[in-house]
């Protein structure tokens, strides 16, 4: 307003590093999990976990599942979902092992194997970006049509013929200390880092994520975006698929894998994504993926049926969202007062 | 007994740590028509959702005929004949006319059953006074905004209500339809129906209330006759000082044509619309609500291409096929809806500023966030944004600073051609002042500036040049110094057949 | 006022005209392979094969509704297949209407659970329900203890709630038939109804007309619950063979008959008549693979492929309403 002009206004944002909110954030609420996890293992069976093996054998047995994890936190960040990843998974397996049953070699095989995936992420992004399809529809649907395609080829049998690093991914340990598998999962880890939080794509994400519209009317070219995520999600579960026929030393059937889908999911919002898009990081469902990982195998160890685990699951899942919807909507409080004052200040 | 049918006294509402209604005052005489005013954030809308029971005050009294009244549900307020016409509409879109009309007091049989034969016969006998061309039996989403109030309107008269109270009805509607409206809230006032008709249009007021209330930034500042106050005088009520000039000087040199719109047209919304725009010029797009202009916009923007014509761009013929390729050539759109089409109120203000072109602040591959929150400080400070600070998130800002938000994101890009689509919409009078010099501003440096607007004294006193739509087809072209309000009226709603305009 | 159209207008223009067609098609490629389908054994029994997906399919429809989604159905559907089974085999004297009620109440218990988390404690819905999906797909393991029970354990009088039957329908049609109308009236004719429509299609204008958001999910949501575990009931009786893994994945079959059926997955849309063609299509969809020799595996691939299909038709059919009402417009310009 007039009688206010040439007063500048200082709009320099602290962003200084804060201890208090920085100790307070999901993520480290997450760390504090995991530490007593391990504080419990501990306690239970000392002479397990002081046993050398095991702490290798915890994080490896959660590593299948990482690479879905990681490509399913840029799905949820557009505020879509994809339940056909563990299906895309086994159908990147079977083009893999058909070709090393063709006499295809190992390297063109894997990459087989990969493509397969990003077709199949293709196809789940070509019907909810362009065709407009809800994407729970479109993944329940194709989830069942791959799963089927591979149900029609390979019948009851079972592929066996694959490359032999797939079980070294996931059962070797670098200088028989750290576990490969690891270290490939936070490589990978590192990269969507970079991608979601420091580029521009990330924040493009955040954008549609947010708010599509406004997406589209600051030139964003939100199908293509989709159709992108979609196919990085398809290459991750092709990835996957390395991580799991390993896993499962070296073979593969079309009953494999499910649920797979639902761990991802479930560990993406343990790490503090929202399923409504637009929200989360990173981070989180990395060290997320690692308490499931203690999680199951703690109880594992505890003698209880992997049945019973998943009650713990379910109930881990619901009381950090209960946690996190708690945290929202007192930080939602907060800023309402903020924005009050900042009206307040605005009227004088 | 009171000769008010509803008085409210002290009322106070507060959320949190806001204030949001501060000891108001109001009086409700029987069978009048008294128009509520004030500028957005007067505290308006919360005043009649005190008034209907969504919201209880902290402190205050309600009389209903001299009795006082709390009410802890719409449903108490319905019952004692207080029914309210939100400015948002506040239908059911996926279910009938018929089920919207009778929400809440369906007509059911001893076992509760709908009876959904007799509901569609009386909901018809509600609905055939006020419109004739509305079916029942059709999803409310069917239905344009103008006939849903209608629905809402006949809502209220199936519950007996006594009070009225109806906030903005006019907002989006068409003179014809705004004509309309008067007429049948006239007949219900003549029927014995008290109304409030809250309303940012002075026209309204003029045309239909005996009396008016101004709120001001959450308090009372009076009531009058209507006939015994100036325009002046309510405009100083409702903004608290004098508006000296309202539109401010232009300094801007008009040069060059950048961009030439020839004979484009788009199924289904406008046809043969044609026109340029110059350098430091400011064209305004007007015409009634549904003309078309908001839609020629989103084409030349590329969110809909034309299906026909060209569009010439500092003399050479280019191609818009999405919001890209416009940024690309430098054309910019500040859309109609900052909510939806504008903002990501959940994202910082400075990454809302650098959206539309993140490029610059790329540096090997990484987003350099130090020098993104710089240069949306320095355009932000520009436009003389208010804010806290530039990673607050625009949602705890006024509209008018939302506003310039908007105008930061467009500014951070290397555009040439503005184009503004209603750019005051929802703005304080006093704000839409700062938001005019920032136009004014833009065009001296240079800009090309189309704007869409409604309201006919903002056209006047801001285009350089203007254009009329009417139902989608170019209706004439007027330079304000010699146009009158009533010529470009008279082109909006075809009154005398234009030349080239039928066809 | 005109608001009478033409018959074929009407009947082109209804939703579930396109879902008709293709069940017309289905119907006329299967006369031409398989003509023994039209048995009415054959027919009959293709229904009562599939009754536990129309049942689940009703569940989901009254979640689908509010704009919600339960994806533990089918766990429920397992927990209470277990319940009533291992109680039943323990006591084998008890009578068996007993355990329809048990398992109605231990379904609405389920659903209840799941109401309270997404209605009050304000969970996603798709998060909250995956989250219990695993707690009940661990409790029933943790009562059944891994055990399978064979026809020779369950009672006949248990079994004759699904297979009896009467009037040459078994007993799993007849519920199956009461459901559909009793669920297709209950969300047309009734107050409780309405209000999941009212939900679904705003709840913001709900919030207004005083309906309150919380309320109208935890019902919805239990009711579901409890229509799941008579599913599950039915399932163990029509079957004579329970095991804690049955049913597993079901939900989306239940989800995608709904969606078929034309239920909008954002609710607010979506009725009892169309569901029921959907049903209707889906069983006879894998009844046919299921006859054709070394098809069987197909029938994943083909149920996924028909729901993108018939999903994708509906956007078209959408678009193409779209464009006349386009250029019905621009002959006013």
């Amino acid at each position: 307003m007039a009688e206010n002009q040439g007063n500048v206004r200082d709009l320099t944002a602290d962003e200084g590093f804060k201890l208090g909110s920085f100790l307070k954030s999901w993520e480290m609420v997450l760390v504090y999990i995991l530490i007593v996890v391990n504080i419990t293992l501990m306690a239970v069976r000392p002479d397990l976990y002081f046993t050398s093996g095991t702490l290798q054998s915890i994080i490896q047995s959660g590593m299948d599942v990482s690479p879905l994890v990681l490509g399913m936190v840029l799905v949820l960040m557009l505020g879509d979902i994809d339940v056909s990843c563990a299906s895309v998974m086994i159908f990147a397996s079977m083009c893999t092992g058909l070709s090393m049953d063709q006499g295809i070699p190992m390297i063109p095989s894997v990459i087989i194997g990969l493509l397969g995936g990003v077709f199949c992420g293709f196809i789940n992004g070509l019907l909810v970006a362009y065709v407009g399809m809800p994407a729970v529809i479109v993944t329940i649907a194709s989830s069942m049509l791959f799963r089927g395609i591979v149900e029609i080829i390979l019948n009851v049998n079972s592929l066996k013929n694959f490359p032999a690093f797939y079980v070294n991914i996931s059962w070797d340990n670098l200088g028989g200390v750290f576990p490969l598998s690891l270290l490939i999962f936070l490589i990978m880890g590192a990269f969507f880092v970079y991608l979601l939080q420091k580029s521009r794509f990330g924040r493009k994400l955040y954008i549609i994520g947010n708010n599509a519209t406004c997406g589209q009317y600051s030139g964003i070219d939100v199908k293509k975006t989709k159709l992108i995520v979609f196919m990085i999600m398809g290459l991750m579960s092709g990835i996957a698929s390395i991580f799991f026929v390993g896993r499962m030393g070296g073979s593969v059937s079309s009953s494999m894998g499910t649920g797979y889908e639902m761990n991802a999911i479930a560990t993406c919002v343990l790490g503090g994504v929202s399923t409504n898009g637009g929200k989360g990081k990173v981070y989180g469902p990395i060290i997320a993926t690692l308490i499931m990982a203690f999680l199951t195998y703690t109880l594992g160890l505890m003698n209880i049926d992997a049945n019973i685990r998943k009650i713990v699951t379910g109930i881990v899942l619901i009381i950090a969202i209960l946690i996190s919807n708690f945290r929202d909507a007192s930080d939602a409080r907060k800023k309402s007062l903020a924005a009050a004052s900042v009206r307040t200040q605005e009227a004088k | 007994m009171s000769d008010y049918i509803l008085e409210l006294q002290d009322v106070v509402k507060t959320f949190g740590g806001v204030t949001a209604l501060n000891g108001v005052h109001f009086q409700l005489k029987k069978g009048e028509i008294h128009a509520l005013m004030g500028e957005n954030g007067a505290g308006k809308s919360t005043f009649i959702k005190v008034i209907t029971g969504v919201h209880r005050p902290n402190s205050g009294r309600m009389l209903l005929e001299g009795k006082e009244v709390t009410f802890k549900s719409t449903d108490e307020s319905a019952r004692m004949g207080i029914a309210a016409i939100y400015q948002h509409v506040t239908a059911f879109p996926d279910l009938s006319v018929t089920e919207n009309i009778f929400m809440g007091q369906e007509i059911k049989n001893g076992l509760g059953i709908y009876k959904w034969g007799e509901m569609q016969k009386k909901a018809r006998e509600l609905i055939e006074p006020l419109s004739r061309d509305i079916d029942v039996t059709k999803a409310m989403s069917t239905l344009s905004v103008a006939q849903q109030q209608l629905v809402e309107i006949a809502k209220a008269l199936s519950r007996n209500a006594r009070i009225l109270i109806m906030d903005e009805p006019t907002a989006s509607l068409s003179k014809n339809e705004c004509e309309q409206l008067y007429q049948i809230t006239e007949h219900l006032r003549d029927e014995g129906v008290s109304i409030i008709f809250i309303t940012h249009k002075f026209e309204d007021m003029y045309r239909l209330a005996s009396r008016v209330t101004v709120f001001r930034d959450a308090k009372y500042i009076g009531n009058w006759d209507v006939d015994k106050i100036s325009n002046k005088d309510l405009i100083n009520a409702m903004v608290g000082r004098e508006l000296t000039a309202m539109y401010p000087e232009k300094t801007a040199k008009i040069g060059d044509v950048i961009m030439e719109i020839n004979n484009i047209s788009k199924e289904g919304y406008f046809k043969n619309i044609s026109f340029e725009v110059r350098k430091g010029e400011i064209l305004a797009l007007t015409g009634l609500v549904g003309a078309g202009r908001t839609e020629v916009c989103q084409s030349i923007f590329g969110i809909m291409p034309p299906d026909t014509g060209s569009i010439r761009f500092e003399g050479r013929e280019v191609e818009i096929k999405s919001p890209i390729d416009a940024l690309k050539l430098g054309i910019g759109l500040l859309p109609e809806d900052r909510q939806t089409q504008g903002l990501i109120n959940e994202l910082p203000i400075y990454q809302n500023v650098s959206s539309a072109d993140m490029s610059k602040f790329i540096k090997g591959g990484v987003i350099d966030t130090k020098e993104e929150q710089r240069s949306a400080i320095e355009l932000c400070q520009k436009i003389q944004l208010k804010a806290s600070d530039i990673s607050a998130p625009p949602s705890s800002l006024s509209g008018g600073n939302q506003q310039k938000v908007v105008f930061a994101k467009l500014l951070n890009c290397r555009l040439k051609v503005l184009i503004l689509d209603e750019p005051t919409k929802g703005i304080d009078v006093g704000a839409k002042y700062s938001i005019y010099e920032i136009m004014n501003e833009l065009a001296a440096s240079g800009y090309a500036i189309i704007m869409v607007s409604s309201e006919m004294p903002e056209v006047l006193g801001m285009a350089d040049r203007i254009v009329v739509l009417r139902t989608g087809r170019k209706a004439g072209e007027f330079d304000p110094h010699e146009a009158t309000q009533e010529q470009i009226l008279n082109a909006s709603l075809q009154v005398k057949s234009e030349g080239g305009a039928k066809e | 006022m005109k608001n009478e159209k033409s018959f074929v207008s009407r009947l082109t223009g209804s939703r579930n005209f396109g879902l008709v067609v293709v069940l017309i098609i289905i119907i006329i490629i299967a006369a031409i392979i398989t003509p023994s389908i039209f048995k009415p054994n054959t027919f009959i029994g293709m229904i009562q094969n599939n009754a536990v997906y129309g049942l689940l399919a009703v569940a989901e429809m009254l979640v689908i509704i509010t704009g919600g989604i339960d994806i533990s159905i089918g766990a429920i559907l397992a927990f209470v297949g277990v319940v009533t089974t291992r109680y039943m085999s323990e006591n084998m004297d008890v009578p068996s209407f007993v355990w329809v009620l048990v398992a109605l109440a231990v379904g609405l218990l389920c659903g209840m659970v799941n109401g309270l988390l997404v209605g009050y404690l304000h969970i996603v819905p798709m998060i909250a329900t995956l989250g219990t999906m695993y707690i009940y797909r661990g409790m029933a393991f943790l009562v059944s203890q891994g055990k399978w029970w064979m026809p020779h354990q369950i009672t006949e009088s248990y079994q004759n709630w699904a297979v009896k039957k009467i009037a040459g329908l078994p007993g799993i049609i007849w519920i199956l038939i009461l459901m559909f109308i009793i669920f297709g009236f209950f969300l047309a004719y009734t107050t409780y109804g309405r209000r999941i429509y009212a939900i679904g299609t705003s709840r913001e204008s709900s919030a207004v007309a005083g309906i309150k958001d919380s309320v109208v999910i935890f019902r919805s949501m239990a009711l579901c619950g409890m229509l799941a575990g008579l599913a599950g009931m039915l399932y163990t009786a029509n079957y004579a063979t329970c095991v804690y893994t049955i049913g597993s994945s079901y939900e989306m079959t239940a989800i995608a008959i709904c969606v078929l059926g034309g239920v909008s997955i954002t609710g607010g849309r979506g009725r009892m008549d169309g569901v029921v063609i959907a049903f209707i299509l889906m069983s006879f969809i894998t009844q046919f693979i299921s006859l054709l020799p070394g098809l069987s595996v197909w029938s994943n691939a083909i149920q996924g492929a028909i729901i993108i299909g018939a999903v994708g038709l509906n956007f078209f059919t959408i678009h193409q309403a779209e464009k006349r009402a386009l250029k019905e417009r621009s002959e006013l310009i």
